[in-house]
């Protein structure tokens, strides 16, 4: 009789409450995990929960301030003032005797552009030899690395060969050769030449002409470029290649479905990296030397600013757009992962609401318990008494 | 018994004969091909040649520039006109040297040029070091704002930061000395700083945690980790920006002249770089033989002159990567100068 009754109080206090949350967690969770989170008895179990760093390791990472701090004084000193006072330069008139700023808006950019004529064919002409240069320079680059890399006698000789260029290129050695006219050409320029003018714009012709007659100087330009991937390929697992060995790959197939994909992120540092090189050596552009010379210049601080800004955002937009294009791709396997993720958690964090009111709840039903225990027993002694006399 | 050896020998002969026809004989067209064309493990001949002839090729191009302007600045004044000398000249001249040195002031210009990229360099390193290690080891807050800073300073053109930065040292009054060069040594912002970091930073990123446990239980504090441990361990990657980071500061003649020569008359000048004392080749040069000297022992510049001080200029270098260049190959090979 006891038993009957305990067994609806139960399902009574249990029903209304409990009804509405097992549906949303059934929704959310599989029949397996919610067995796994409550043992045989309804209790939760202990589950393991993510470490998160102790306080003796973040007293430990602290340290990494004090070795970052030179390089943030630095970056203050030697990077965030001189952008900041670039940019005021930029917009204003500026007298350094009296040290007096006066705003003249865009002034100083409509200087720019009055005094360089041809400003804007230059860049032009530098953003089209980007666009040819970078990609035959990491394609070359890759090639040589992988050549460097095979298994010959006698590579170490040819490293310290290609190495060279390092030393080499950013020397004075090159401002000898390119002086004068003693450049390797590796074509008969003049049918070329002929050919490329008829059919295209004059910016874009004289760039691709550039390229073919100076494809010898664009070589010497990937010594750090070689080093990179180099160092990339030496990288790859060789238990990879072997494995596909195994499966009948080819070496091409090897080249496209290992190789590739593996330095695919050195692709993107590389391009990176060359546009940075070429945009701010003298041979490539021209425009370097004579940003150089407007620091120096009569016309102030203001147009040398302004025209430091003025190629820095052309820079600027270079770079992102190779980032753009180079930037590895979620494939479509992570992004699973990420939404099985995501999914996890939010069940994980339903599923402790409901456990917090499934805890609440069985306290609810004890005391409810209890105080019907009470009643019956103030009943039975009452009754007892009764029945008894 | 003995007929029994007498047969035995001869059989032994034939089959040593056999063993040795065999060794002989294999080439058969496939092996010639297997040879040739290579295996799935080894490569071909024709491959390889092909491979060796590239690299040479390749390599040619790349010393190129340099055997051109050697031979150029051996070459007599008759040499360079005469049209059919083209790359041996007739007659070592040793004597261009001489007088391309006595015109850039050689060897105080190269003193000059190891003070000038000699300190910076060491400083530069030995900063990058610290904040390449504190990057790899500790992982505080703000580590990837860090980051990103890095990445961002490298990206931007040097010529926007120039103006400002000079302004400023002009005003502090540091043109013309070394501190300007120095300082942002110091503080990890000197000349292309950015990829040292990253280099440094990839380098003691595969020091095993391990061992900083151990030097911790040993008693080892951060400092004394970070000094017997991680550097030495990542003495490869400190090669490797020692070369860089020297070679860069040593060809900067731009900055040079910015900082060193700007405002001030050129007696004044408290250092006078190879690189820019070869910048100012062609006026040196006429001030020291046309006219102080007089008409007699007067000569006029040419290219074999240009080009003996080119190389006077970069024999440093040379020598330095010669030196180092074994730790500079296997450092590359071992862990690359990768940020990855």
């Amino acid at each position: 009789m006891s038993d009957k009754t305990e067994a609806a109080a139960v399902k009574e206090a249990k029903a209304p409450k409990k009804k509405k949350k097992t549906y949303t967690v059934d929704e959310l969770l599989s029949q397996n995990e919610r067995m796994e989170l409550f043992d045989e008895y309804g209790r939760k179990k202990k589950i393991k929960v993510k470490v998160k760093t102790g306080k003796l390791k973040k007293r430990e990472n602290r340290m990494g301030y004090f070795f970052i701090f030179p390089y943030v004084i630095g970056v203050i000193f030697c990077l965030g003032y001189p952008i900041v006072m670039a940019t005021i330069y930029a917009f204003h008139q500026v007298n350094l005797m009296h040290n007096t700023y006066t705003f003249v808006g865009m002034d100083n950019f409509a200087k720019v552009l009055e005094k360089n004529i041809t400003l804007s064919t230059d860049l032009m002409t530098l953003a089209s030899k980007l666009i040819l240069g970078v990609p035959l320079i990491v394609v070359f680059a890759l090639l040589m690395a992988m050549m460097l890399n095979m298994k010959l006698p006698g590579k170490g000789v040819y490293r310290t060969i290609f190495f060279l260029p390092v030393i080499i290129v950013s020397g004075p050695v090159m401002g000898m050769i390119t002086s004068q006219d003693s450049s390797i050409q590796a074509v008969d320029m003049t049918i070329i030449e002929s050919a490329l003018n008829s059919a295209l714009p004059p910016w874009l012709a004289t760039s691709v002409l550039w390229v073919f007659s100076n494809i010898i100087l664009l070589l010497w330009y990937s010594g750090v470029q070689i080093l990179i991937f180099l160092a990339a390929l030496q990288k790859i697992d060789t238990s990879l290649y072997e494995a596909a060995k195994i499966d009948g790959g080819s070496g091409w197939e090897c080249f496209w479905k290992i190789t590739l994909p593996t330095i695919k992120p050195f692709l993107l540092l590389n391009a990176i990296y060359t546009v940075v090189a070429m945009s701010q050596d003298t041979i490539i552009t021209p425009l370097i030397d004579t940003i150089k010379a407007a620091v120096t210049s009569m016309y102030g601080l203001g147009y040398s600013s302004a025209f430091a800004w003025m190629y820095s955002i052309v820079v600027l937009l270079f770079v992102g757009l190779v980032a753009l294009l180079f930037m590895p791709k979620a494939d479509i396997y992570e992004k699973q992962i990420r939404k099985v993720k995501k999914l996890e958690k939010k069940t994980r964090k339903n599923l402790k609401k409901h456990q917090k009111q499934l805890i609440k709840n069985q306290a609810k039903l004890q005391k409810a318990l209890a105080r019907e225990e009470k009643m019956k027993l103030a009943g039975k002694d009452l009754g007892g008494g009764n029945y008894d006399d | 018994m003995t007929s029994v050896a007498a047969t035995a020998e001869p059989k032994a002969k034939k089959e040593k004969k056999v063993k040795v026809k065999k060794a002989k004989t294999p080439m058969t067209k496939d092996r010639f091909r297997k040879i040739m064309m290579g295996t799935k493990d080894d490569m071909g001949l024709l491959k390889k040649i092909l491979v060796y002839a590239i690299l040479t090729s390749v390599g040619f191009i790349f010393v190129y520039p340099l055997l051109k302007v050697l031979s150029t600045s051996f070459m007599s004044s008759a040499d360079l006109f005469d049209s059919s000398v083209n790359w041996l000249p007739s007659k070592l001249q040793g004597t261009n040297y001489k007088t391309a040195m006595k015109a850039m002031d050689y060897w105080k210009a190269l003193k000059d040029s190891f003070i000038i990229s000699g300190v910076p360099t060491l400083c530069q390193v030995v900063s990058c070091a610290i904040v390449g290690y504190g990057l790899a080891r500790y992982n505080f807050k703000g580590r990837s704002l860090i980051f990103g800073l890095i990445i961002f300073s490298f990206v931007i053109p040097t010529s926007l930061t120039l103006t400002p930065q000079f302004q400023m040292y002009n005003t502090i009054g540091w043109t013309g000395s070394l501190l300007t060069f120095v300082v942002p040594a110091i503080l990890a912002n000197g000349l292309k700083s950015q990829l040292f970091i990253l280099i440094c930073w990839s380098f003691f990123k595969q020091i095993p945690p391990v061992l900083n446990e151990a030097a911790a239980i040993d008693g080892a504090g951060h400092f004394k980790t970070f000094f017997k441990v991680a550097l030495p361990s990542a003495a490869g990657g400190l090669v490797v920006v020692l070369i860089f980071s020297f070679v860069w500061y040593w060809n900067e003649q731009y900055l040079s002249q910015l900082y060193l020569y700007s405002g001030r008359s050129s007696q004044a000048y408290q250092f006078r770089p190879l690189i820019n004392q070869l910048a100012s080749f062609q006026s040196s040069f006429e001030s020291t033989f046309s006219n102080t000297t007089g008409a007699a022992n007067s000569k006029s510049i040419n290219d074999s002159y240009r080009m003996a001080a080119t190389i006077l200029t970069i024999t440093p270098l040379l020598i330095i990567y010669a030196i180092l260049q074994k730790q500079f190959v296997e450092s590359v090979d071992r862990a690359g100068i990768t940020g990855e």
